[in-house]
């Protein structure tokens, strides 16, 4: 019998081809008001997936719209506007392709959060600041405060049901060499839920819904 | 077809771009950093090929000038007409490879209540309009420069500033003016060829006012 000649088939994959075993899904919504984002990455490992996000793809399904999601940066992702706020529970699906297998994780949207007053344009480092809100859930909820010219960046959580966030004057820490005693920042409030796909060909996959309050403000002495 | 070096092709380059209207004056910022090593440092950007406007039906250059900070593309056009709310902009970069048109829109304008003389010790009330869904915020010289800026969370079309604001201290030596300036801004994130790309527009207005004693 005639033997065909010997050679070598020699596959490079540079970022881990062939199987999604190893890797963890991880999709989040973005939703400030009616500006939505969508992006999906994947980790190995702990590690992001290398650029660009191998051969998957992504579509974003809701209220009976399919919305592409675009590669690049390591991540798919796509910036949408819905014509009214999502509602709560309003159903969101995330389909991602990838080796060939297709996942598909839902989530549904958290309350929004409702402020009972808005929030103030100036905030004095020298004393607590209160917000409360009227929804209660079980979704988890933290808040942060971006670092600006007068003011070290801090962060916290906020208990399940609460409704309400007092934060101390001993966590407005003032910048020790600041030029401008009142500067610009950014708070953010966050109220998030997320659901695991219970069979997907991924290590893990997973899809975040997180709602966010970003409010600009100036803090003062 | 030679293939260039990564940092020579425009697709690695992160834009901002900045479109500023200031009553009869329009300007323009533009400037951008490339990755120059995979620990994150970057350097800017001061080798594009082209960096133009187009704005009320006019294209001009816009000029790189490396002593300013960040090293960049500025540009001032005096504006003869007034110009309308949504008026868009064009901005034209090409580097490398990569060559880009974006575009956006100039937010609607407003008007300040004029400011009388005001009083140590008392808040400011500045009023405004008409209200935008736009992002507004504020900043405030005065005469030994200590300056001071902030946001505005949601636009009432007014805003009261407390007195620790405008720094009472001041006063006594130096009562001359303090000049506030109004902003209204949206930022968009336009689809390019290049790796990122933010592009502000504004309007701004500047009113003046006295505190005192």
């Amino acid at each position: 019998m005639k033997k065909g000649p010997p050679f070598l088939l020699l596959v490079v994959c540079s970022s881990g081809c062939g199987t999604n075993a190893d890797v963890d899904l991880r999709a989040q919504i973005s939703d400030r008001g009616t500006r939505l984002s969508v992006v999906v990455e994947g980790f190995r490992h702990g590690a992001p997936v290398a650029v660009p996000f191998d051969d998957a793809s992504a579509v974003v399904h809701v209220r009976g719209q399919s919305i592409a999601l675009v590669a690049g940066k390591g991540e798919l992702s796509a910036d949408f506007t819905l014509s009214q706020p999502a509602a709560t529970d309003e159903p969101f699906e995330v389909e991602v392709s990838r080796n060939g297998e297709t996942t598909t994780l839902a989530v549904q949207a958290p309350a929004a959060i409702d402020l009972l007053s808005p929030f103030p344009a100036f905030v004095p480092r020298s004393q607590d600041l209160m917000l409360a809100w009227t929804t209660v859930t079980d979704d988890d909820m933290n808040w942060r405060i971006d670092d600006s010219e007068c003011l070290v960046a801090f962060s916290g959580s906020i208990d399940v049901g609460s409704t309400q966030l007092t934060i101390p004057a001993s966590r407005f820490v003032g910048r020790d060499s600041f030029m401008k005693p009142t500067c610009g920042s950014e708070f953010y409030l966050l109220r998030y839920r997320t659901t695991m796909a219970a069979a997907s060909g991924f290590a893990a996959a997973s899809l975040s819904y997180l709602r966010e309050i970003d409010a600009p403000f100036a803090s003062t002495p | 077809m030679a293939m260039s070096a990564c940092t020579d092709s425009g697709s690695y380059s992160d834009f901002q771009l900045e479109a500023a209207v200031h009553d009869a004056t329009l300007s323009l910022s533009i400037w951008g950093t490339i990755p120059s090593n995979d620990v994150g440092e970057f350097q800017f950007v001061v080798d594009a090929h082209t960096v133009s406007a187009r704005f009320l039906g006019q294209t001009f250059p816009v000029e790189l000038n490396a002593y300013r900070f960040p090293p960049g593309y500025y540009a001032d056009v005096d504006l003869a007409a007034p110009v309308a709310d949504g008026e868009p902009i064009d901005i034209t970069i090409e580097r490398g490879t990569t060559s880009a048109v974006m575009t956006s829109a100039v937010p609607a304008d407003f008007t300040i209540a004029p400011l009388s003389a005001q009083n140590i010790g008392k808040p400011v009330d500045i009023t405004w309009s008409p209200t935008s869904d736009d992002r507004t915020s504020w900043a405030s010289s005065d005469c030994v420069m200590d300056e001071s800026d902030g946001g505005v969370p949601t636009d009432a079309g007014m805003l009261e500033f407390p007195p620790i604001v405008f720094n009472p201290d001041n006063y006594s030596m130096c009562p001359d003016t303090i000049e506030l300036e109004m902003i209204r801004s949206r930022t968009t994130m336009p689809d390019t060829g290049f790796r990122y790309v933010t592009f502000t527009t504004k309007r701004q207005h500047t009113v003046d006012f006295t505190i005192a004693p």
